[in-house]
């Protein structure tokens, strides 16, 4: 018992105990019988009798190996009185003795912070119990002290942590700064560079040949060219910082094709490669950022060009491909791209070499970001390719509808996270609900209150579905929705209950969704 | 008599170019290389329509928007912003201020004249 003690203490050389005691013959009597059982101790154990407590408190040393035994009875104050006293002075362990044991004096005795509490005669009949006592406590006291320590390192470490966090925090937003600032310096000169090839090649600065006029299209080209990567590197750089504002919405996708069509053929031109748009009939709008949608659209697109042999075609077509979704396909008639170069294809910053396209740059990055553009838009990028017959890229992404949007939400969470589990609750009923109205608040900045993620207040997250247009009719559309293909279970109460496939953590989703449901950054 | 464009960019290299442009379209144009500049320029000669760069070294555009603005006959001029930098809350602030329009550089330059186009003939109608 004792080595098992020794075994788990931590390792003392020696032992003071003092006996706090104005009763001389009495302390003689505790003394007598702990010198006895402490005989065979390995390390020196020394004696020591107080007589009072005021003189105890000067007097003893804090060394860490003294054990007080402070007595009830003082005379004057009793030993819970003095306690608070030793407590604060932390000379060791103290162990309350009194001559008879009452339940009210034990329990004041530990409140106050004694490590024990023995009656005198039990001790003195039992020394081996008593030599326990006396080494448990101070046992235990070092154990405590050492826990105190170890929290306060670890409070220490925490703080360092967090202003590490902090630097950090402050050193990604001076690259991202850094990042705006270089896209800027170079869309000036580019600008530069474009416009007079392009006045030039439009004759205001006197009469051009044909030839010059390719040359200089080439030039207004790669002019392009750089454009489009200086815009890839900083979305790129944003979405990794979490920082890509997200303004989705519903618009015509007829409309915004028919907008961009001019530049795609200005760039497919210079190549001798035509370009077919063809949307289908009746489409619904559809539910995105137009702006990101373009620049995926954009980068396919010329990606498609540069692969397309001359005279060849790049056709763009968009249909309702399954209920719901919209696929906008961009097919190439190039040299396709085998298996290897497929399952390489999405990884960011590679190149699919396959032949002679190993030569055609911006490959990798512009494809990486086309499905970060199409992960904010709730939307997929997939490609089907056959060697030397050509390449088809397809982007999917919902029309505006609230049960396609959910479901693309709910397809988008299971993609980044697929253990992730998903609560949709309607925030249009919830009365006095701060969170979640501060939520909307924040957020109805950047995109209508249809598709957001906030805190629950039990720690869990729930995914918002405003019920701002019809109160009552998609959303048990979308329950329904939801409720076929999983074992959801309700959750809130009420006209807040809703569809939920358990709950995330809360801690997780700040990341993971930040940047997909286009919730701009919180000051924290 | 033709309409009046005034420039405000401090890259004159831009400034050249929008005013080939401009010019050979039939609009007077006048040119500032900095805010302040723009500002007085814009009340010197009130022109139609004003296309404004947001980065500049002494007053920023929006600073330069809005004391333009402070002229009463400059209250409804319309305002084209230029700017390199694209971010979502640049274009949101344009829109916000009562910009006519925003644009990113680098731009389409039938873009940048189809919009001039537009807001003059809209003004001219009001006229």
């Amino acid at each position: 018992m004792s080595q098992e003690l020794e075994a788990s203490a931590p390792v003392t050389s020696a032992l003071s105990i003092a006996v706090v005691d104005d009763d001389p013959d009495h302390a003689e009597v505790l003394i007598t019988a702990l010198r006895s059982a402490f005989r065979d101790e390995p390390f020196r154990v020394r004696f020591e009798h107080i007589q009072d407590a005021e003189s105890a408190l000067v007097s003893l040393p804090k060394d860490e190996t003294t054990v007080v035994l402070l007595d009830y009875q003082l005379g004057g104050p009793t030993g819970i009185d003095w306690l608070p006293d030793f407590v604060r002075a932390d000379f060791g362990p103290v162990v309350l003795l009194t001559s008879s044991g009452d339940q009210r004096v034990a329990a004041e005795a530990f409140r106050k912070g004694a490590f024990d509490y023995q009656t005198k005669t039990e001790m003195l009949e039992n020394p081996e119990l008593f030599r326990k006592c006396v080494v448990e406590s101070s046992r235990r006291y070092h154990l405590s002290a050492r826990n105190t320590e170890l929290t306060n390192s670890l409070r220490r470490l925490n703080r360092n942590l967090s202003g590490k966090n902090a630097e950090l925090n402050e050193l990604a937003q001076t690259a991202e700064r850094f990042v705006a600032d270089v896209a800027h310096e170079f869309r000036t000169p580019l600008t530069v560079v474009k416009e007079f090839a392009s006045i030039i090649n439009d004759g205001l600065g006197g009469e051009v040949t044909e030839k010059q006029c390719e040359f200089l299209k080439y030039i207004i080209d790669a002019a392009e060219d750089l454009s489009g990567l200086v815009d890839d590197f900083l979305d790129s750089s944003k979405i990794r910082a979490k920082t890509l504002r997200v303004d989705r919405g519903p618009f015509d996708l007829r409309d915004e094709m028919e907008r961009l069509r001019p530049l795609l053929e200005g760039r497919a031109s210079v190549r001798g490669v035509a370009i077919e748009i063809e949307i289908a009939e009746g489409l619904p709008r559809v539910f995105a950022d137009p702006e990101k949608l373009r620049r995926a659209v954009l980068n396919l697109v010329v990606n498609a060009i540069k692969f397309s042999p001359s005279g060849g075609v790049v056709r763009i077509g968009a249909s309702e491909d399954s209920p719901g979704r919209v696929r906008l396909a961009v097919s190439d008639q190039g040299p396709g791209i085998d298996e290897d170069g497929l399952a390489r294809l999405f990884n960011r910053f590679q190149q699919a070499t396959q032949g002679k396209q190993s030569t055609v740059k911006g490959f990798g990055l512009g494809l990486s970001i086309v499905r970060d553009l199409m992960d904010v838009n709730l939307g997929t990028v997939d490609v089907e390719s056959e060697l030397n017959k050509g390449s088809t890229f397809s982007l999917t992404f919902p029309i505006d509808d609230p049960v396609s949007i959910v479901g693309a939400i709910v397809d988008c969470v299971r993609r980044t996270d697929p253990t992730a589990q998903i609560s949709v609750i309607d925030v249009e009923p919830v009365e006095g609900g701060t969170d979640v109205s501060e939520a909307v608040a924040v957020l109805s900045s950047c995109c209508r209150p249809l598709d957001l993620v906030v805190p629950n207040a039990d720690g869990t997250g729930v995914l918002l579905v405003g019920a701002t247009e019809e109160p009552n009719g998609w959303i048990s559309r979308v329950r329904e929705q939801l409720a076929s293909e999983s074992d959801s279970t309700a959750i809130g109460e009420g006209s807040l209950a809703f569809s939920v496939r358990g709950s995330w953590p809360v801690t997780r989703m700040p990341d993971s969704f930040s940047s997909l449901f286009g919730m701009p950054r919180r000051e924290t | 008599m033709s309409q009046k464009i005034l420039l405000i960019d401090d890259e004159p290299r831009i400034t050249i170019a929008l005013m080939v442009r401009l010019e050979r379209e039939g609009y007077t144009v006048f040119h500032a290389i900095n805010g302040l500049a723009g500002v007085e320029a814009a009340a010197l000669h009130e022109p139609d329509l004003i296309v404004l760069d947001v980065r500049m070294p002494d007053i920023d555009g929006f600073e330069a928007y809005q004391r333009i603005r402070r002229f009463e006959r400059l209250a409804n001029v319309p305002v084209i912003f230029l700017s390199a930098n694209i971010q979502q809350d640049v274009r949101q602030r344009a829109k916000e201020v009562g910009a006519a329009s925003f644009i990113a550089k680098p731009f389409d330059s039938s873009d940048v004249l189809g919009q001039i186009r537009e807001l003059t003939a809209h003004q001219t109608i009001k006229q």
